[in-house]
């Protein structure tokens, strides 16, 4: 018995001594020879602390897109090998914005979700209360350089003035025209009306196509920037939709009867129904003689670039046509990163890394340069004279400049873009008139609700 | 005689029974209770608690375009249905004529026709998207302006979409109506084939008074599950056409969809399941009343 205690004594103190007296850390192994950056994972296979985080395909390193995939591979393997007890384990969110805002929903409440991930800067608010505060990350410097309405809309939550997410890209649907066959581009409904008809006249396929597959895009692209440049509002300030009401429905008919026109003068063709996704708007404008103006979103312009090659450089990036060539106005979108990690070692490594590849003053030009986004820190716009000289990175901030307005971030929203996609489409198809569409859309907007 | 003495297992087989009822329990009859539940209540993804309330039941009928869904839906799914049993038949009977013949490549032939059946449902309808396309890369638009013929929207006019997503699955649903089948002729006796053509009979006659009537069990077994199947098919349908152009091709699956994902409405969304799930149980009835009851006269 005694020799027992003894030992275990000394068994005791031993380890005492090796636990107290180790005054190094523990050194991080790395195999020679690795690959920091693979499809599942970024850094040292060998580190302690894994890190998850969830992004887009097209912001990932798996992306398709040549310069997005470099610059994005580059920027974290440098990450990486300065934090060499850090791995981090990539996810791939849904591509439908709806599957994946819902999904992202889930996995908030269920206490499931990633340590970091990209939410659509609309819906940020939606998670404030699982979002961990990254104040203490950003220098007040620093947090005075984002656009004020970045902040406003999303950053920084009202209930508690705590900073709960960061906006790293904005960007917004306009114009893209060959100006070899549109040598000015149309800023009035009749302009679009003209020039369409004269390219027809010309012989090129199209008038003008834009993105008509059921998609946020029909909302956010062919409609909303016009509602808006009417005056139009989609909710009262509680968030209750009121788009069918009198005034603001006199406003939605006008943009559905401008759709409408289009679509009568053979300008734009009801094929526009099958265009869902940026691939297809791209083939267009490679193609020979097939189309020449269209709304697309600014983030075209690394597939444009990467398939049009020389012929890019003949194309140009205006606003959004509106009713008179007075008006401007865009709807500009984009992406916060945030966070949901309570353990404060790993929030603090995951802010770091997303400093470096989105969000801080360097990663955020560099992200924004290769992707062809446009970035929301002043200071970017300003020292990084890319911004500034870059014929699109300009046109991208100008058209925003001279006229902007957000989409409401209520609940609310989802269900009325539903519908109004659905009555625009109606109407491109010829099966109800514009003031019908509305109509029809406000009614199941109403019952939806109810 | 010596009696056999059984122990306390053999006496309350529950026992032996338990971990498949746990399983049932647990893995099917909680997550179908648990969504007929949720149609009685207003919960929605946004908000963390919820009411019991008939008004998910009332907002899928208040929809002024629910009997638009119902219509295609129904239209969809009997299409699917006759054409993939027509199909199916017209196939087997070529297969196992093929088969006794001894002609070359049959075996072939049966492999290739299953394999549509193989494949995901999402990558039959992505693949489909690139061969119907308006676009230039629209593989069968392309052919058709080589030949000089105009364009087709088979994704963009709403008739060409329905039609177009019909073909698609029966495209993709036909070989598992033709494997049916075809098991089914195996087991007809060639004796009474044979006795037919003494008899005179041709080869419209020996299918219509041998072939049908014994494969009738078959096909009824056939019919109901190419429904159900047809029914809730959600992943081709999303993959091609989204429900669109304009809900053209906007099936209850998709509906259901489109209730949790983009409204976040999963009272809502259950209350579709629900039908959905009646509509199902209606036909596994017409089932049980069309085989086994009509199996069971024929013994007695």
């Amino acid at each position: 018995m005694r020799k027992t205690v003894i030992i275990g004594m000394a068994l005791l103190i031993g380890v005492a001594a090796w636990a107290g007296g180790s005054s190094e850390p523990k050194k991080v192994t790395v195999p020679d020879n690795i690959q920091w950056v693979t499809a599942d994972r970024i850094g040292n296979p060998n580190a302690s602390i894994s890190i998850s985080f969830a992004v887009d395909n097209t912001y990932s390193h798996l992306t398709q897109t040549a310069s997005r995939k470099e610059y994005l591979t580059k920027r974290m393997e440098e990450w990486a090998k300065m934090n060499p007890d850090v791995k981090l384990i990539p996810q791939i969110l849904a591509a439908n914005n709806n599957e994946r805002l819902a999904k992202q929903l889930e996995q908030a409440a269920t206490g499931s979700q990633v340590d970091a991930a990209m939410i659509d800067g609309q819906f940020v608010p939606l998670f404030y209360r699982w979002l961990q505060p990254i104040d203490k990350y950003f220098t007040k410097e620093e947090m005075d350089d984002w656009f004020e309405w970045c902040k406003k809309e999303a950053m920084i939550d009202p209930a508690d003035g705590k900073m709960k997410a960061a906006w790293f890209i904005t960007n917004t649907v306009g114009l893209w025209y060959n100006k070899e066959a549109v040598p000015k581009p149309p800023k009035s409904w009749d302009d679009v009306i003209t020039v369409g008809k004269d390219l027809k006249s010309k012989g090129w396929q199209y008038g003008m196509l834009a993105w008509g597959g059921k998609n946020e895009q029909i909302s956010y692209g062919s409609v909303m920037p016009m509602f808006f440049g009417l005056g139009g509002n989609l909710v009262d300030k509680d968030g209750k939709p009121i788009y069918g009401d009198a005034a603001n429905k006199a406003k939605l008919a006008e943009v559905f009867a401008f759709w409408d026109r289009a679509v009568k003068e053979g300008i734009v063709p009801q094929r526009v129904l099958d265009i869902n996704n940026n691939g297809d708007l791209a083939a267009e404008a490679v193609k020979d003689k097939s189309v020449a103006m269209f709304l697309g979103g600014s983030w075209l312009y690394s597939i444009l670039k990467d398939n049009l090659k020389d012929k890019f450089a003949n194309w140009e990036f205006a606003g959004t046509p509106q009713k008179s060539g007075e008006m401007r106005m865009q709807v500009p979108g984009g992406y916060c990163m945030a966070f949901f990690s309570k353990d404060q070692k790993k929030l603090e490594l995951a802010v770091s890394f997303m400093k470096y590849v989105f969000l801080g003053k360097d990663g955020m030009a560099g992200w924004c340069q290769a992707a062809g986004y446009t970035p929301v820190r002043n200071s970017v716009l300003k020292d990084f004279p890319f911004f500034s000289q870059d014929k699109f990175q300009s046109a991208f901030g100008q058209v925003i400049a001279a006229g902007a307005r957000l989409r409401p971030n209520t609940s609310t929203y989802p269900i009325i873009s539903e519908h109004i996609q659905e009555g625009w489409q109606n109407v491109i198809l010829q099966k109800q008139t514009p003031a019908d569409a509305v109509d029809n859309a406000f009614k199941k907007t109403l019952n939806q609700i109810k | 005689m010596t009696r056999i003495k059984h122990g306390p297992l053999y006496r309350h087989p529950l026992k032996w029974l338990m971990p498949m009822i746990v399983m049932l329990g647990l893995f099917y009859c909680y997550p179908l209770f648990d969504v007929v539940r949720f149609s009685f209540t207003n919960a929605s993804i946004l908000k963390p608690t919820y009411n019991y309330t008939f008004n998910s039941y009332l907002k899928v009928f208040g929809d002024p375009e629910v009997l638009g869904t119902f219509i295609v839906t129904f239209i969809f799914v009997f299409s699917n249905v006759i054409m993939q049993i027509v199909l199916g038949m017209l196939i087997a009977l070529l297969i196992n004529s093929g088969m006794k013949h001894r002609l070359p490549f049959t075996e072939g032939g049966r492999t290739i026709v299953l394999i549509a059946w193989m494949i995901p449902g999402v990558l039959v309808g992505l693949v489909w998207r690139l061969i119907l396309s308006g676009s230039n890369f629209g593989i069968l638009n392309y052919l058709f302006e080589v030949a000089g013929l105009p364009r087709v929207g088979f994704l963009s006019e709403p008739n060409w979409a329905l039609f177009s997503t019909t073909c698609v699955n029966i495209w993709r649903g036909t070989a598992f109506s033709m494997i049916m089948q075809y098991a089914g002729l195996q087991k007809i006796p060639e004796q009474l084939y044979e006795a037919a053509r003494v008899d005179g009979a041709n080869v419209f006659q020996q299918f219509w008074k041998i072939t049908l009537p014994l494969l009738r069990n078959i096909v009824f077994i056939n019919l109901v599950l190419i429904t159900i199947y047809t029914f809730n098919t959600f992943d081709m349908i999303m993959a091609l056409t989204g429900g669109g152009p304009a809900r053209s091709t906007e099936v209850l699956t998709l509906s259901a969809y489109k209730q949790m994902f983009k409204f976040f409405d999963m009272g809502t969304g259950s209350a579709v399941a629900v039908i959905l799930l009646l509509i199902n149980l209606t036909m596994a009835v017409l089932y049980y009343r069309f085989i086994l009851r009509d199996s069971s006269a024929e013994a007695q």
